[in-house]
């Protein structure tokens, strides 16, 4: 599987938000890790998620509303093995964590 | 209270006109002219006084009660209602609860860093990203090649049309993934 940087970021996102990682904390990993401090819009962050679990690559649930504090659900993401494994090839093999000491430490 | 009391005075008002024009007509009471005209003033003039100081009265409460509303606004960091309306029509009720709880969160603190005109900006500007890259966005380029297409047909060249549609299709189903994704 080849991820795109922005995919790679994401799935680091992912990896760094967990346990909680719904989308404002990923939206937050994913600007710091961005090398261009151009503002990240929120749409092509879910797009990037939804992209990765058709791939397999995440996979999410959407929470109780009951449990969340504003009483609307949430979506929780969590990385697969195959998404641990493509962002690992990602890393090795295109040299895409160079730019961000904080991705290429998920090596 | 207010409203009560901003209602009470002018009906007081009418009441105090209203009895002043009966004691004028049916009470035993001097009725020359001079007498009938200070009655029909001193009621006028009632009703002029109860009546304004009602209307001021009640002109406060408005203002008081539009200032609670907008400190309560300003208190609470509320978003453009207008945006989250529009996503609560497009998308899925899961997937809206999700993406408009984010973008409160998101937006409270960019409020508190940028100040609300600023935050009100970026908040429609995420609305219109998320519409347009979730909805429209595959959608676009299909319309954009049949309009192509249909462009060609008119102008006789069907068979690059024909060609062009297949092409697409032939793109579409062989490269699902985005062409941002590197290829092996």
């Amino acid at each position: 599987m080849n991820l795109s940087e922005f995919e790679a970021l994401v799935l680091t996102g992912v990896i760094s938000a967990a346990p909680d990682a719904y989308a404002v904390p990923i939206f937050e990993e994913v600007e710091q890790l961005l090398p261009s401090k151009k503002e990240l819009p929120l749409g092509r962050l879910y797009v990037a998620l939804d992209r990765l679990e058709r791939d397999g690559l995440v996979r999410s649930r959407y929470s109780k509303p009951e449990n969340e504090p504003n009483g609307r659900s949430r979506r929780y993401f969590e990385i697969t093995g195959a998404g641990s494994r493509a962002l690992r090839e990602a890393i090795a093999d295109t040299g895409i964590g160079q730019f961000s000491p904080r991705l290429g430490a998920t090596r | 209270m207010k409203r009560l009391i901003g209602g009470f005075f002018p009906a007081a008002a009418v009441i105090v006109a209203l009895a002043t024009i009966f004691a004028e007509r049916w009470l035993p009471i001097p009725t020359s002219l001079q007498a009938s005209y200070f009655l029909d003033l001193t009621a006028v003039a009632v009703t002029a006084m109860f009546g304004v100081a009602g209307a001021l009265r009640q002109t406060k409460a408005v203002l008081d009660e539009f200032t609670t509303i907008r400190r309560r606004r300003a208190d609470r960091a509320v978003p453009p209602i207008n945006a989250e309306f529009i996503l609560h029509l497009i998308l899925s009720s899961e997937k809206c609860d999700d993406q408009v709880n984010s973008l409160e969160e998101l937006y409270a603190k960019k409020r508190a860093r940028l100040g609300s005109g600023r935050a009100d900006i970026w908040y429609w500007k995420q609305v219109i990203g998320l519409v347009w890259r979730q909805l429209f966005r595959g959608r676009a380029k299909t319309a954009v090649v049949k309009l192509v297409c249909w462009a060609l047909r008119i102008c006789g060249m069907g068979t690059l049309a024909d060609a062009l549609t297949k092409a697409a299709a032939e793109l579409t189903s062989a490269a699902p993934q985005p062409s941002n994704r590197r290829r092996p």
